[in-house]
């Protein structure tokens, strides 16, 4: 800005304070009339427009075009109308049992299971890169080979000096007591100030850490000659029970039934999350069942309400991914134990939707759930 | 509702404000007709003195306003794991509870914090476990959630990625462990206790199935800007949890809000929200000058904002409310335009006093 400019600004700031000490605050020192006007007097955080000045309240006409003239007229009981609709979501979500909710593009969680999230990082004696490392899951199969991303972000050095950058990565399982053998990443793409380095640990890396918690480490050697590090915490876990196969689906009157075949290693209760898709893609359900698993029961079943399937017009064929197979703690503190499956995602037939029952689903326990809701949400005497 | 009706919830509410200038003693220990359970948050000196088990049961956490309206505990000790000694202890008190009917006509259970994740956990497995034991269950009609931790936070992340590493930038350490209650120079990740538990993936993947009891989210995100873990924290928080764990967000996005068209502090504008959220989780009231500790206190801090999220796609609810606008002159280079919206009562009434309130009228 010029020094008109900045002139003109601070002209225009003390005319301002000038106004607002006369309209708000006669008997505030200037320093104070700003505050005041800045809103801060209402609101403790201190943050600039955290809250509303009076005088701005009083002195215009609202013209945001947020504004409904509607909305400004204060209802008696406005946090009795945000229950109310919360009420009326819960009972939106229990028409659908939770064995089989419906499944939208928004449902991160139900759609990355065993998710990994990654945490980008400075490194302490090189803070210009930031690291992050990334894993497909953070539940990880100790029979599997377990691909690894190494992403070294540079904020370049600022001078005429080369930026610093990392030259070579490796990666690695470790623990409190062991440490496996490191793998040498490759650098597989360098966009910019983003370098990309990847390998795969292969599975004999992991076997010794099953059934624990581990370190994922990334040894770096920088363009300097340091070295450093990067880790993240994952499971591993030794699979107690194989999804084998899915059976021919039927249609009960009421529900999509799937049967599932196992192989059992660990007998035990056993959950199965998994994703109900189109065969275009559309998400249609979360399905979330338990059964118990042996050596001499090997199915589980799979349950679609057919209002999941009905309310959304979607009557199949289907595919079924997005798997995870869990045995349950048998009693508190027992650790939950994971399975795998033999393929991704498998195929699932499906019913001309008039074959099912068109009676909702009911839960009696859903139903006091909902009526203490309803009673927050009844119009009271308080706001 | 009869005139004797009226007069017992206006008789009520006022002996509730009565009682509010001071002593709690004869404050209704429910909150709409049902018995409340609190659950807290993590107890930083567990990490480095393991409570014992009497220790643990005696326990009188989340706050004395809370407290004062608590039938029933589910303490915990920060020292063990979800899954180990959490579970367990966790499980010792709800069996009590149930034996003793506290939850015959169903429970609220109030969290602060990891009381989030350890309820979550425990809601998750109470009906196979007890049932198991031979106990009925305990009848949970809701949750009240405040600054839930069950998403995770960037700061457990950091502290597991600091203990054991030099690598770990110091500032980053030392705010980390000032939260936690740690040095993070530590050799044995045993030593973390709940922390491990607590780190964004970590919290994610523990019992993260749907559930059908409604967890109502109170989200805050206070907290003065020279607070040193507020940097090491994506999006907004409260100091210590991310707006996606409080807000329950099902995504682990570094979100700015519990709702993408009002801000914390009551501001009507576009905001990056929840794209998603878990399921049978509602955010309902925001503030943005409380912090993680001080949501739980009775004492005002600042206004009180409504959520107002569709919570079903495609349906737009727009609440009347309590708004204010403000336009801006040209010359007004200081002051910020827009409308905002307040819980009518915020302006003199702390964050859990108004949600007691409500709920309980």
């Amino acid at each position: 800005m010029n020094k008109i400019g900045i002139v003109a600004a601070m002209a225009a700031v003390l005319v301002a304070v000038l106004i607002a000490m006369q309209d708000e605050a006669p008997e505030a020192d200037a320093g104070q009339a700003v505050v005041l006007s800045a809103g801060a007097a209402e609101n403790s955080s201190g943050k600039p427009g955290a809250s509303l000045g009076s005088m701005a309240q009083a002195e215009q006409p609202a013209q945001s075009p947020d504004r409904d003239p509607a909305s400004l007229t204060a209802p008696e009981s406005p946090m009795q109308e945000q229950l109310a609709e919360i009420a009326s979501a819960y009972q939106r979500t229990s028409r659908f049992p939770t064995y089989s909710q419906p499944l939208t593009n928004n449902d991160w969680s139900a759609l990355n299971p065993r998710a990994f999230v990654p945490e980008e990082r400075p490194l302490s004696n090189a803070p210009s890169l930031r690291v992050s490392i990334e894993l497909p899951h953070y539940i990880v199969d100790s029979n599997r080979d377990l691909p690894v991303q190494v992403i070294v972000v540079s904020d370049g050095s600022g001078s005429s000096a080369p930026p610093l950058k990392a030259t070579a990565v490796q990666a690695l399982i470790r623990s409190r007591n062991a440490s496996s053998p490191p793998v040498l990443l490759i650098k597989t793409s360098a966009q910019g100030n983003v370098d990309t380095f990847a390998a795969t640990i292969p599975s004999a890396a992991l076997s010794p850490f099953a059934n624990s918690e581990a370190e994922v480490a990334a040894l770096l050697t920088l363009s300097d000659g340091q070295s450093s590090s990067a880790s993240t915490m994952i499971q591993i876990f030794q699979s107690t029970a194989s999804l084998d196969a899915i059976g021919a689906a039927y249609n009960d009157g009421t529900h999509l039934v799937i049967p599932a075949f196992f192989q059992v290693m660990d007998p035990g209760m056993y959950r199965l999350q998994a994703n109900l898709f189109t065969q275009r893609g559309e998400p249609v359900a979360h399905l979330n069942s338990t059964f118990p698993l042996s050596t001499g029961n090997v199915t589980g079943i799979l349950k679609v309400h057919g209002t999941t399937l009905i309310e959304q017009n979607l009557p199949g064929p289907y595919v079924l991914t997005d798997i995870n197979l869990m045995r349950m703690p048998a009693a508190p503190g027992e650790q939950t134990r994971y399975g795998s499956s033999q393929a991704e995602s498998y195929p699932v037939n499906g019913f001309p939707l008039d074959s099912y029952s068109d009676e909702p689903y009911q839960d009696p326990a859903t139903q006091q759930r909902l009526e203490f809701l309803e009673k927050l949400s009844a119009e009271g005497s308080l706001p | 509702m009869n005139n004797n009706k009226l007069i017992a919830r206006y008789a009520a509410t006022l002996l509730v404000a009565l009682f509010s200038l001071g002593a709690s003693a004869g404050v209704s220990a429910q909150l709409a007709g049902h018995n409340v359970i609190l659950v807290h948050g993590l107890i930083i000196t567990d990490l480095l003195k393991a409570p014992t088990r009497e220790e643990i049961l005696s326990r009188r956490k989340v706050s004395d306003f809370w407290q004062s309206r608590a039938e029933g505990y589910l303490n915990w000790s920060a020292a063990e794991r979800l899954e180990g000694g959490i579970a367990e202890i966790v499980f010792e008190q709800a069996k009590m509870l149930s034996a003793k009917g506290v939850c015959n006509n169903g429970c609220v259970l109030v969290t602060h914090s990891t009381g989030d994740l350890v309820s979550r956990y425990f809601l998750a497995h109470q009906e196979a476990w007890m049932t198991a034991a031979g106990y009925q269950p305990l009848n949970i009609v809701a949750t009240i959630d405040f600054a839930g931790a069950g998403g995770g936070t960037d700061l457990a992340d950091i502290a597991v990625a600091a203990a054991n590493s030099e690598y770990v930038p110091l500032p980053m350490k030392l705010a980390a462990g000032a939260v936690l209650g740690l040095n993070l120079d530590i050799t044995d990740y045993d030593e973390l206790g709940v922390v491990l538990d607590l780190t964004t993936s970590g919290a994610r993947n523990h019992a993260n199935w749907p559930n059908s009891i409604p967890r109502l989210r109170f989200s805050v995100s206070g907290g003065g800007l020279t607070d040193p873990t507020k940097p090491l924290i994506r999006g907004a928080d409260d100091t210590v949890v991310p707006a996606h764990s409080s807000c329950g967000a099902s995504a682990p996005d570094a979100i700015e809000s519990c709702s993408s068209s009002i801000a914390y502090d009551g501001k009507r504008t576009w905001q990056f929200g929840p794209r998603g959220l878990w399921h049978n989780h509602f955010p309902v009231l925001m503030a943005s000058d409380y912090d993680h500790f001080t949501l739980v206190d009775d004492q005002h801090q600042g206004r009180t904002t409504y959520v107002l999220n569709n919570f079903a796609a495609g349906l737009n609810v727009d609440f009347g409310t309590t708004t204010r606008t403000v336009t801006r002159r040209w010359w007004e280079v200081w002051k910020e335009a827009g409308t905002w919206q307040y819980v009518a009562g915020s302006e003199n009434t702390s964050f859990s006093r108004l949600i007691y309130q409500t709920l309980n009228h």
